[in-house]
């Protein structure tokens, strides 16, 4: 499998969850790949093992996409170990579930702060890397910005910003053969998930499951394989897209 | 993406996006049957694909009876993997000036047939299937004398979306792929003389973000993507293939 050959990648938020499974995927298809985290090295360099264990080639790099000396310097490291840039994924995000009664300014900037400005932060670095050829950007949504669930408004509301983005960003930068799309999970089963309630056997859970037209919450790997192909030549004809990868959850 | 001892039924095979990706399974090593109404158009499409893994039959979509013989083709099969319902057409018009014959052809084609093939081709999908139908960018905005075709292409969505809900069951995955302009013999097929069509695709080109049209190439590689494992947990979704499309705030005739 090689349809990312010697392309370069940097995947946010990759220590975990869906982010670690994109980073091992493009790693599988012969992308060098990026692997940011913001507080767990070991779990980003978990990540980087299990690539290079397989004979791929990955670094893990520590910086917070909220602030942008940090980005700044993620994508300084970038270009020192691999000299350019073709893909960005922006995966890293902060999701909690709070009633609105209880939802602080704090809660709200911690939301917007990782989840869009990061995300803005991060593409406006990438755009310095990125080569005459165009480039490539993939912002890791979520099915709650077309379909917000309750006590989470602040969440689907970052989602729902991220996929503007994405659509605004197409138009603008189409032109330089920059493909930038949006990937709407729907109940996938991470750490993040889990973090924010939606455990085994939770009310969460089998609310989930029972919206779930294929009957299971999504795995890692599921979205992964998705963003493999949008980050690919096979999709070199689509750029400001939302892609459902739900189990049906969001197509009805 | 490996199709080996997959077999794949493509309504519509015989040009444009269904030939592409005819030849996109071929590659990936599956068998793959082709429809279409014109018996010569269908022999010229297994010559250029020159493989043993290519069957064609001539079925109109919009005859039940045809689609009774497009059945009894892929019963003798014996499984079917991989359902593509791509058969349609356009014919452009002012409301005003659109005929009885050209709505009914048009429906009868990209609605009647698509329907019918599939309902038909149901009881064939082992578990696991997948179908994926040919919509239309046109669903998402609104295309001056493009009425009636983008209505069928609107009937197309919503019937796969149901599909994806009813067969979800049985593990069959139904989604849609929708292109935007791309460079088929669909503008001859709806009348355009050359200097109508390269202004159009000129238009065309400067409402995509990618400032240019597709290929069918690229539709048939994201049927293949949909078709494939790696969309294993995709159904009832539909991709625009359409190099993202700005605003077509023009008119088509």
């Amino acid at each position: 499998m090689s349809k990312l050959k010697n392309k370069v990648a940097v995947v946010t938020g990759a220590s975990k969850g869906i982010g670690a499974s994109i980073a091992k995927y493009f790693a599988g298809e012969g992308a060098k790949v990026v692997v940011n985290y913001v507080s767990s090295k070991e779990g980003a360099d978990k990540v980087v093992n299990a690539i290079t264990d397989k004979g791929g080639i990955a670094i893990s790099v520590q910086g917070d996409v909220s602030k942008e000396a940090d980005v700044t310097r993620l994508f300084e490291e970038t270009k020192k170990a691999f000299g350019a840039l073709d893909i960005l994924v922006n995966s890293a995000a902060f999701q909690g579930y709070t009633p609105i009664e209880q939802v602080s300014a704090e809660a709200f900037h911690q939301h917007f702060n990782v989840n869009v400005l990061g995300a803005i932060f991060a593409i406006q670095a990438s755009l310095k890397l990125f080569g005459d050829k165009g480039g490539n950007i993939i912002n890791i949504s979520s099915g709650a910005s077309k379909m917000p669930l309750p006590a989470a408004s602040l969440y689907s509301a970052t989602k729902a910003a991220l996929d503007a983005i994405t659509i605004s960003l197409s138009k603008e930068l189409g032109a330089k053969n920059i493909r930038i799309n949006s990937i709407l999970p729907g109940a996938t089963d991470t750490e993040g998930a889990r973090g924010a309630g939606v455990t085994t056997g939770s009310e969460y859970e089998r609310m989930f499951i029972a919206n779930t037209p294929l009957g299971r919450r999504g795995q890692p790997e599921d979205i992964a394989k998705a963003a493999v192909f949008l980050a690919s030549d096979d999709a070199a004809w689509i750029t400001g897209e939302q892609i459902s990868v739900s189990g049906g959850m969001y197509g009805f | 993406m490996d199709f080996t001892n997959k077999n794949v039924v493509i309504t519509g095979g015989s040009t444009g996006i269904g030939f592409a990706t005819a030849k996109a399974f071929i590659n990936a090593g599956a068998s793959v049957l082709i429809t279409g109404r014109d018996a010569d158009a269908l022999q010229k499409a297994a010559t250029e694909i020159n493989s043993t893994k290519l069957k064609t039959l001539v079925s109109d979509t919009s005859k039940l009876a045809d689609i009774a013989t497009l059945e009894k083709a892929v019963a003798a099969n014996g499984k079917l993997d991989v359902l593509y319902l791509n058969a349609g057409f356009g014919k452009f018009a002012p409301i005003e000036f659109t005929s009885e014959e050209d709505f009914d052809a048009q429906f009868n084609v990209n609605v009647k047939g698509l329907f019918f093939t599939l309902q038909k081709l149901i009881p064939h999908l082992v578990e696991g299937a997948s179908v994926l139908t040919t919509s239309s960018s046109a669903t998402s905005f609104t295309m001056a004398n493009g009425s009636v075709y983008s209505a069928t292409k609107a009937a197309v969505s919503i019937i796969t979306r149901i599909a994806a809900n009813e067969l979800a069951s049985r593990k069959i995955r139904v989604n849609i792929v929708s292109p935007g302009a791309v460079e088929t013999n669909w503008m001859e097929k709806s009348g355009f003389s050359p200097e109508q069509k390269e202004a159009f695709k000129q238009q065309l080109s400067s409402a995509t973000a990618l400032k240019r049209t597709g290929n069918p190439d690229e539709i048939a590689n994201t049927v293949l993507f949909l078709a494939s494992d790696a969309a294993s947990f995709i159904t009832g979704t539909e991709i625009l293939a359409d190099g993202g499309m700005v605003n077509l705030a023009t008119s088509l005739q």
